[in-house]
């Protein structure tokens, strides 16, 4: 197989685009790869062609995989050797904010969200728009009811604004469960209260809201995204 | 893909084993190259091994991921790229016949890659670069790219001599390379 350093420079510069291109099959780009390995300056090439090349795949529009495949990898990054990050991190809060303030039950709540294991799901809900688009927020509780996990596959809120999310107990006011970003996956924890709200059936709604969330406690603008509450296996 | 210039040193971050770190660089970055995946295997399951493979492979050598070598994003790219070619090129030999004809359970977003938009500077100066090529050379080129075919399997796509395709490929990036390095 020929070698690339042996080719002259019009030739492999035109070798290493196909192989960004991807058209090499078989032995070529096997030997290409074997080659890459050992040769600083043919990387650097390599990363020239695939610079030029990237608003191709700029081009392609954006799909969000689904949630448990986010779940999957990150347990799976969970079972390497560089197993030093949960504890560096609540090394670090406990530098931002005081040993004595990291009380227990922050201590725990770190653990769990850091946990490469995702926590059993204790229930979810799908809430979509009134219109048929594929913008979704996916809400997911654990079992224990002590963390939330938010999926917004929508469009940004805009300048000076959010989304936030809302429980809408039977017969009471809505009590916020904060802001989401959109295009983002939000983990929190939950107090029990607001836990104790998100029952079978219960209606989540999403609305828009100035930055930061309604300052009044209530929501305030137009009601965007509905959905109920399950219990997960049911 | 949002917070781009983020990219880079969440990569670095995931380097020094930050998993909180990775986890912003799969929401930044799993989408767009979700997408990509589906657009070249045309497959959901295929694309999802593909992007779990990508981006384990992406955590294990964050540590190889040099800012001089170009954008994080790029690197990205290149990995996922890489694993979605070597499933089609593994699927077609298992089944003996081009990868093309795989069946799609995703509907191709552009059914003609050559109606493509590109957004952003450098996105716009490579289209115009694309249009000054002959149409035969952009349309390999985008085939390729976008399908994952070998010279071998644009050939049999565009029925046209192997050695013409592979020169239509050459020459085309030869000149898109010389157009955007104006």
């Amino acid at each position: 197989m020929t070698d690339t350093s042996n080719m002259t420079p019009e030739d492999r510069d035109a070798r290493i685009a196909e192989y960004v291109l991807g058209t090499l099959a078989g032995a070529e780009r096997a030997a290409f790869e074997a080659e890459l390995g050992r040769d600083e300056t043919l990387r650097r090439a390599v990363a020239v062609w695939s610079d030029r090349l990237q608003p191709l795949a700029d081009s392609v529009a954006p799909v969000a995989p689904p949630l448990a495949l986010r779940d999957r990898i990150l347990a799976r990054i969970g079972d390497t050797e560089r197993d030093t990050d949960r504890f560096s991190i609540i090394r670090w809060l406990a530098w931002t904010f005081g040993a004595s303030a990291l009380g227990a039950a922050v201590a725990v709540a770190l653990v769990f969200l850091f946990t490469p294991q995702p926590p059993e799901l204790g229930g979810y809900a799908m809430l979509r728009e009134q219109t048929d688009s594929d913008s979704v927020v996916v809400f997911q509780i654990d079992k224990e009811r002590r963390a939330v996990v938010l999926y917004a596959q929508t469009a940004g809120a805009g300048d000076g604004k959010d989304y936030e999310l809302w429980v809408l107990p039977p017969g009471k006011n809505p009590v916020s469960l904060g802001v989401l970003k959109a295009e983002a996956r939000t983990e929190r924890p939950i107090d029990a209260m607001r836990a104790a709200l998100i029952q079978p059936g219960t209606t989540l709604a999403v609305s828009l809201e100035p930055a930061g969330g309604s300052a009044s406690g209530a929501p305030t603008g137009p009601v965007l995204y509905t959905g109920v509450f399950h219990l997960a296996g049911n | 893909m949002p917070d781009l210039s983020e990219l880079e040193s969440l990569i670095e971050a995931s380097a020094a084993g930050n998993r909180a770190a990775f986890s912003a660089l799969y929401d930044a970055a799993a989408p767009q190259l979700f997408g990509l995946a589906l657009r070249i295997l045309k497959r959901r399951d295929w694309a999802e091994d593909v992007l779990q493979e990508a981006l384990i492979s992406a955590w294990r050598n964050a540590g190889e991921y040099r800012r001089e070598l170009g954008s994080g994003k790029a690197w990205l790219t290149v990995i996922l790229r890489n694993r979605a070619l070597d499933r089609l090129r593994r699927e077609s030999t298992a089944r003996l016949e081009p990868s093309g004809d795989a069946m799609p359970d995703v509907e191709d977003p552009s059914p003609s890659a050559l109606d493509l938009t590109i957004s952003g500077e450098a996105g716009r100066r490579l289209m115009t670069c694309l249009e000054q090529l002959e149409e035969v050379q952009k349309r390999a080129i985008l085939l390729a790219y976008f399908d994952g075919l070998t010279h071998e399997e644009l050939a049999a796509r565009v029925a046209s001599p192997l050695g013409t395709v592979k020169s239509w490929i050459r020459r085309g990036l030869q000149r898109l390379k010389g157009c955007l390095e104006l």
